[in-house]
């Protein structure tokens, strides 16, 4: 059969159908409908990847001042921050310091989850409101061979004392941590 | 080579813009270069989309800027060259020829302006005429998108017409479906359905790599949103218009439709991405994100390999089955003796019968990770026998499958030839005919090369077959090729009554009516005979 007499066939076959039912409208319906949905739920992922994005800016703004200052350490001056360079400074003391309003971080905020937690010790489901949270963890020799670090939350009352390798993340979306830098305080 | 000789044998004292009009751009000649023409600028096109995305990222463009940029001056070179050409032979285009100005015409066309828009700006920033910054510059090269339109516009131009007084739903069909009204936007949307699919498939490979994931995060949420869109109306529109096909007409045919494994894949393709938007904050559903791989088994419906497998397989199914058996109890035999050679001298390795399975398989399959081997003289020499045995036993399946995907490729070839053959039945293939046949030689991975021999070769057999019957008039003109042929007719009337049953035929000849009187005068003479 060639391409016009099919064409012909095709045309009478459906001469006396109805160009669009109310079942085509309905499939239609449901097609915009699942379209719309899907451009909504791509718009809401999307603006939250932008949030993870800006988050991750922030973290790479946290592991800037933590290495700059870790060099500053190491060649023995201070940080400039009282609340890290005194003698019996504390994580939790220091960290803060320095989002307070005169900090250098001062500006830094949770942008995923604006009511949440600055500052979490993991990504924890459980806990909605660390989502978008900065996560600061301490390296430690990694068994047997000590060659590689693993890291973990550090403990708020730990001292700032002796050189640490330090890990910045943050929590993003679905809870999982992205891991920002590795540096050195 | 053959188009080269027939376009260069076309008639002598063409001008310079007509033998390129005729070479490259006339599209009413199937024999010219205009299909490929098209192709390679509907490639080089979405290669620039390609690098323009890539561009975007720092880690990725940096480096090789030096390549982005030679890319870019030779799209810019290629589309300028193209826009001249059809410039210069404009006056032989059948749309602008009968114009006062043909090139003017062609000039205000709304495919040049496009073509136009997409080279222009890059000259006038080029030439200093006009500033454009780097981000504007890249947002115009988005325009060489639309150059696109040339290919698309026609085609549903032509979907248009074949699809002139039919239902909405049948054109939806057409348009999903290869039908005889579906014509090349049919193929258009296939392709752009197969695109994504790898698209989409390289993001989610590409996601597994934490150091790419972490710099392209919203470039593959973006992906990932525009393939599902894309994917989701393809299956809607799929599910709403089955019903056209006659197996999905009657009863519940969308439910039925809708449970086909092609159908249920295009659902578990979309499914993971509504799921872990809706669901991400309360389950971790990051596992969810491999599923998005199965989108590469959306290509089944685009290729016949698959389906050939499986013809295969269902054909060779009780061989199959019966080695896969015998494969079993060599497995469980192979474990067992390992067991009781071994236990003894290795009870952490070889533990019991269960955990020894293993060992078997890796041992059997000729895999050996050498994790686990047995140490006991006895366990050494009987682990050398099963090893043996089963290189034999294990090869059996593969072997089975392999020659019945072989046989089942012959099978298909042979529909294909029988197909050719009717085609032949006038002594001409047709083009629309000769299309049919490269799309089954296509889908079958047979070469054009391959399928123009076969068409040589079949078009030779109908010759051969068409000499033993000479035309009536070739007969009447030469008495002495009519004295063989009428020689040989009453030969094969002696034939035909040596093999029949002459006692009945006999009585169906003297039967009143059932045949006239020469012939029986000519029956009675030969049975005499």
């Amino acid at each position: 059969m060639d391409q016009a007499s099919a064409t012909a066939h095709a045309q009478e076959t459906s001469a006396k159908e109805t160009y669009f039912t109310f079942i085509d409208f309905v499939f239609v319906a449901v097609a915009v409908v699942v379209g719309i949905l899907v451009i909504q739920l791509g718009a809401h992922t999307f603006t939250e990847g932008m949030h993870t994005e800006d988050t991750k800016a922030n973290g790479e703004r946290i592991a800037a001042w933590i290495e700059e200052a870790g060099k500053k350490r190491e060649a023995g001056e201070p940080t400039g921050i009282s609340a890290c360079d005194a003698e019996d400074a504390t994580w939790v003391a220091c960290r803060d310091a320095l989002v307070v309003k005169d900090g250098p971080l001062a500006t830094l905020k949770n942008i995923s989850h604006p009511g949440g937690k600055l500052f979490a010790p993991a990504c924890d489901r459980t806990q909605l409101d660390t989502l978008g949270a900065y996560i600061i963890e301490k390296g430690l020799p990694k068994p047997p061979d000590g060659a590689s670090l693993m890291y973990s939350a550090i403990a708020d009352n730990e001292p700032v004392k002796e050189p640490v390798p330090i890990r910045v993340a943050i929590c993003g979306r679905g809870y999982s941590q992205i891991n920002i830098r590795e540096v050195r305080f | 080579m053959q188009i080269a000789e027939q376009t260069t044998s076309a008639p002598k004292g063409l001008s310079l813009r007509q033998f390129v009009f005729a070479w490259l751009f006339d599209q009413n000649n199937e024999n010219n270069y205009h299909k490929q023409l098209d192709k390679y600028v509907v490639l080089l096109i979405i290669a620039n989309a390609i690098s323009l995305l890539a561009e975007q990222i720092p880690t990725v463009h940096d480096p090789y800027a030096g390549f982005f940029k030679a890319f870019e001056y030779f799209s810019l070179a290629v589309f300028s060259i193209e826009y001249l050409l059809r410039f210069y032979i404009a006056p032989e285009e059948p749309e602008f020829r009968d114009a006062a100005s043909p090139r003017l015409k062609y000039i205000l066309s709304g495919y040049a302006i496009i073509d136009l828009a997409a080279i222009l700006p890059f000259y006038l920033s080029i030439f200093g005429v006009i500033k454009i910054d780097l981000s504007m510059m890249r947002a115009l090269r988005l325009l060489r998108l639309a150059k696109l339109f040339r290919q698309v516009i026609p085609a549903m131009q032509e979907f248009r017409d074949l699809n002139r007084g039919r239902t909405f739903r049948q054109q939806v069909y057409s348009l999903l479906h290869p039908t005889e009204t579906s014509g090349r936007l049919q193929d258009m949307l296939d392709t752009f359905v197969v695109w994504w699919v790898f698209i989409s498939v390289v993001a989610v490979v590409l996601e597994s790599v934490e150091a790419i994931h972490f710099v392209l995060n919203v470039h593959f949420i973006v992906l990932d949103a525009v393939a599902v869109f894309i994917f989701s109306m393809e299956y809607i529109f799929r599910l709403y218009s089955c019903v056209e096909d006659p197996e999905f007409q009657k009863g519940m045919g969308r439910i039925r439709y809708a449970k086909t494994p092609i159908v249920v894949i295009d659902l578990l393709a979309i499914v993971p991405f509504f799921l872990e938007s809706l669901l991400h904050h309360l389950f971790d559903l990051r596992f969810l994100r491999i599923f998005r791989l199965m989108r590469l088994l959306k290509l089944t419906r685009y290729t016949t390999s698959t389906g050939t497998l499986l013809k295969a397989l269902k054909r060779e199914w009780p061989v199959i089955a019966a080695s896969t058996f015998i494969m079993l109890l060599l497995v469980v035999l192979t474990a067992s003796l390992g067991y009781l050679f071994e236990h003894e001298a290795q009870p952490d390795k070889f533990e019991n019968i269960p955990q020894s399975i293993y060992w078997a398989v890796v041992t059997l399959a000729s895999v050996g990770y050498g994790d686990i081997s047995p140490v006991t003289p006895v366990g050494r020499l009987m682990t050398i026998i099963m090893a043996l045995v089963g290189i034999g036993i294990f090869a059996v399946p593969a072997a089975v499958l392999s020659t019945a995907f072989n046989d089942q490729l012959h099978k298909d070839r042979e529909v294909m030839h029988n197909e050719l053959m009717t085609f032949l039945k006038d002594g001409e293939l047709s083009e629309e005919e000769h299309q049919i046949i490269l799309k089954q030689a296509a889908e079958l991975h047979i070469s054009v090369e391959e399928v123009e021999l076969l068409i040589e070769r079949v078009k030779l057999e109908h010759e051969e077959s068409k000499r033993g019957q000479l035309p009536m008039d070739s007969i009447a003109q030469h008495p002495e090729v009519a004295f063989e042929q009428f020689r040989t007719a009453i030969g094969n009337l002696r034939q035909i009554m040596s093999a029949g049953d002459k006692s009945q035929m006999q009585r169906l000849f003297e039967t009143p009516g059932r045949a006239t009187d020469d012939e029986r005068a000519v029956w009675r003479q030969l049975y005499k005979g």
